[in-house]
């Protein structure tokens, strides 16, 4: 029988056999295989992890996200516009209801205005034309 | 020799395990780095998106705003025309009813436009319907303008008639001064000094 020496990570010497070479070298090439299945494996973890950042990335490389995005900002800004001009119309309409309850005022108050001023106010008060014929 | 095998096969399992385990920390950087560039890309596009909105929103606002703005002021004048309007139906009706507030007013128009001239000789310009009423009146206004200017003043009534619906224009005998005190004059003048105090009576006041 074939004997040698090995040392061992403690450096103690071993003695082995060939046959013991011979197992380890089929050990060896059990381990090949068990590292070389190890990397196939994180082939696989990897692409799938970049299947998954495709999918990630999917959304915002999609053109109709953004623009829909866009759109959907522009019918906001579209309500709000609606929305302030009705609120414009109401304004109007108050207006227009406070001008018809106040008319009857005003046009008292105007025609005061007309007969006011006379006399003693004359001129600081009503401006009435004076023209000068040359 | 069995321990070398099972130091070997531990450091061979280390090996696979390692490799495993790298692959698994390159997989989640991979997905954290995927999850990383889609918040930069969103957030970068959200941001020029809501930059071109707003910027449009506030164009198309301004733009609303002054279409208002221009509606609003639009509207009060048509109100305010409106109220002038129903002012001078109404001026007409006191002149054809003989009002006892034009009567009297058209003595004090009279007064006021004499007062405003120089000279002492006038005519007054009236409305055929109205001449009757102020020639029973000329005596006193004549009396009240002599007072005033401290001369003896005249006033006749002259023979062509006013044409306007209402009230007096005097003017001096010798033809060079005239003082236009019409209703419509009045008016005129009104508008043109009084629009913020009538907008105020129009629009103004507590809501119901």
């Amino acid at each position: 029988m074939l004997t040698g020496r090995l040392a061992s990570s403690s450096r103690r010497v071993i003695d082995v056999s060939i046959d013991d070479i011979r197992n380890l070298v089929a050990k060896e090439k059990e381990n090949e295989t068990q590292l070389k299945e190890a990397q196939e494996e994180a082939s696989r973890i990897i692409e799938q992890a970049e299947r998954q950042a495709k999918v990630i990335l999917k959304d915002v490389e999609d053109p109709s996200y953004f623009p829909s995005l866009h759109e959907q900002e522009i019918r906001r800004v579209e309500e709000r516009k609606k929305v302030w001009e009705t609120e414009c119309d109401k304004a109007l309409e108050k207006v227009k209801n406070k001008a018809a309850r106040n008319r009857q005022k005003t046009v008292d108050h105007i025609i005061k205005l007309v007969f006011g001023g006379q006399k003693t106010n004359g001129r600081s008060q009503i401006e009435a034309e004076v023209s000068e014929r040359k | 020799m069995e321990d070398l095998k099972s130091k070997l096969k531990f450091l061979r399992e280390s090996e696979v395990k390692e490799i495993v385990e790298e692959a698994k920390k390159q997989a989640a950087k991979i997905v954290t780095d995927a999850h990383a560039k889609t918040d930069e890309i969103k957030k970068r596009e959200i941001e020029r998106i809501m930059k071109n909105v707003q910027s449009i929103e506030t164009k198309d606002l301004e733009a609303a705003k002054s279409e208002q703005k221009r509606r609003m002021m639009n509207l009060k004048l048509q109100l305010i025309e409106a109220s002038f309007a129903a002012s001078l139906d109404r001026l007409k009706q006191m002149v054809d009813e003989l009002s006892p507030i034009y009567r009297s007013s058209l003595e004090n128009l009279t007064v006021e436009a004499a007062l405003h001239m120089t000279g002492s000789e006038f005519e007054a310009i009236i409305s055929p319907k109205d001449s009757e009423f102020l020639r029973k009146k000329l005596k006193q206004i004549e009396k009240e303008v002599s007072t005033a200017k401290n001369i003896a003043v005249t006033l006749i009534i002259s023979a062509e008639p006013l044409r306007s619906i209402g009230g007096v224009v005097v003017r001096s005998c010798d033809g060079k001064q005239i003082f236009n005190n019409t209703l419509e004059a009045r008016l005129a003048n009104v508008r043109q000094e009084k629009l913020p105090e009538i907008a105020n009576v129009l629009f103004g006041g507590a809501e119901p």
